[in-house]
C-alpha cells in the first residue's frame, strides 16, 4: 500500500468493493490466486496486489485473501478530508485536488467532496475538526 | 413514484405471469399425482380380486379333492390357505403403499424444484426492478445536478454583482491551494 496514498472517496468505495469480491472469489474458485482475482481488479489494482503480495513474501490463497481483506481495511480506515466546492468540480481540478493532497495535505486520506453553491465560490476544507475556509461567501462577509 | 420506476408495471406484470404459470404446473402435476394413485389403488384392488378368485377356485378344488381326507386334515389346509392369502393381501398392501408413497415423493420434488426456480425468476426480477430504479434514480440526481450548475452562475452574478464562468472558479481554487500550501495549515497545533 502507498506510504502516502490520497484517493477520493468514491475511488476508495470502489477499490474496497472490488477487493471483496475479488477476496470472495479466491475462497470460490478452483484455479490460483492470481488467475481468480484478475477479473475483479482494474490492471493498477491487481498490480497493486501482485506487488504487496511479492513486497509481504506471500503467495498462498488464504494469504492473498487476507492480505486483500487487510487493504481494503486500510483503505476504509483512512482520515477522511472534508473539501466542499461551490460548483462539482471538473475531472481535470479533481486530479490537481488529488495530487495537492499527496504533496501538501495532511498525509494519507480518503478526500470526501462535496458541492455547495452558497459557498459562491472558492472552497472549504475540513480534517480532524480543523476548518480552512476558502470560500468566496466568507470573504464577502469579511468585506 | 411512477417516473422513478418506470418499469415497475411491466415487472410486476412479469411476476405475476411467472407466478400463474408455476401455479399452472403445479396444478399439472398434482393432478397427475392424484391419478396415478387412484390407478394404483385401481390395479391393486383389480388384482387382490383376481387373486382372491383364483385361490377361492383353487381351495374349492383342494377341498373337493380332499373329501374323503380325515375332518382334522381339511381343518389344517384350510387353515394353511387362509394364512397364506393373508400374508399375500399383506405383502399387497406394503408393496402398493410403497408405490404410492414413491409416487408422492417424485410429485413432491418436482413441486419443490418449481418453488426454487419461480424463488430464482422472482429474485432476479426484483433485482433488475431495483437497478432500474437505481439507474433512473441517478439520471433524476444528474439532471438535477446539471441544472444547478447552469444556475450557479446566475447565483454568482445575483450575490457578487457579476458571473463568474466555471473555468474561472477552477482558477480561484487552484490559487487559494496555493496559498493554503504557503500557510502551512496541517502543522500548527
Amino acid at each position: 500500500m502507498d506510504q502516502n496514498l490520497v484517493i477520493t472517496a468514491d475511488e476508495a468505495s470502489r477499490i474496497t468493493q472490488q477487493f471483496q469480491v475479488a477476496a470472495q472469489a479466491i475462497y470460490k474458485s478452483q484455479s490460483s490466486w492470481d488467475q481468480a482475482i484478475r477479473p475483479h481488479l482494474s490492471a493498477e489494482d491487481y498490480q497493486r496486489v501482485v506487488a504487496s503480495a511479492a513486497q509481504s513474501q506471500i503467495n498462498s490463497s488464504e494469504s492473498i485473501a487476507s492480505l486483500l481483506e487487510d487493504m481494503s481495511q486500510k483503505i476504509l480506515n483512512l482520515p477522511v478530508v472534508d473539501v466542499e466546492l461551490a460548483f462539482r468540480p471538473s475531472q481535470s481540478l479533481l486530479d490537481d485536488l488529488v495530487n495537492w493532497f499527496s504533496q501538501s495535505g495532511p498525509g494519507p486520506c480518503r478526500l470526501r467532496f462535496r458541492t455547495d453553491y452558497r459557498l459562491l465560490g472558492g472552497l472549504i476544507i475540513g480534517y480532524q475538526g480543523k476548518i480552512l475556509d476558502y470560500s468566496l461567501a466568507s470573504r464577502l462577509k469579511k468585506i | 413514484m411512477s417516473t422513478f420506476f418506470p418499469d415497475k408495471k411491466s415487472s410486476l406484470e412479469k411476476a405475476a405471469r411467472i407466478i400463474t404459470e408455476a401455479e399452472k404446473e403445479a396444478e399439472t402435476i398434482i393432478t397427475a399425482a392424484s391419478k396415478k394413485a387412484e390407478q394404483i389403488i385401481r390395479e391393486s384392488h383389480l388384482f387382490t380380486r383376481r387373486v382372491y378368485e383364483t385361490l377361492k377356485k383353487n381351495l374349492t378344488e383342494t377341498t373337493e379333492e380332499i373329501s374323503s381326507s380325515s375332518q382334522a386334515d381339511l381343518a389344517k389346509l384350510l387353515e394353511q390357505h387362509q394364512l397364506s392369502l393373508t400374508n399375500f393381501l399383506k405383502n399387497l398392501e406394503e408393496k402398493t403403499s410403497v408405490q404410492a408413497r414413491v409416487f408422492q415423493t417424485q410429485a413432491q420434488e418436482r413441486l419443490l424444484k418449481i418453488e426454487e426456480s419461480l424463488g430464482q425468476e422472482l429474485k432476479t426480477e426484483y433485482k433488475n426492478l431495483l437497478q432500474e430504479a437505481k439507474k433512473s434514480q441517478d439520471k433524476k440526481l444528474a439532471d438535477f445536478a446539471a441544472m444547478l450548475d447552469k444556475k450557479m452562475p446566475d447565483i454568482v452574478k445575483e450575490v457578487v454583482g457579476r458571473a463568474i464562468p466555471l473555468e474561472k472558479h477552477e482558477e480561484i481554487v487552484r490559487g487559494y491551494l496555493e496559498d493554503i500550501k504557503n500557510t502551512r495549515p496541517w502543522t500548527k497545533t
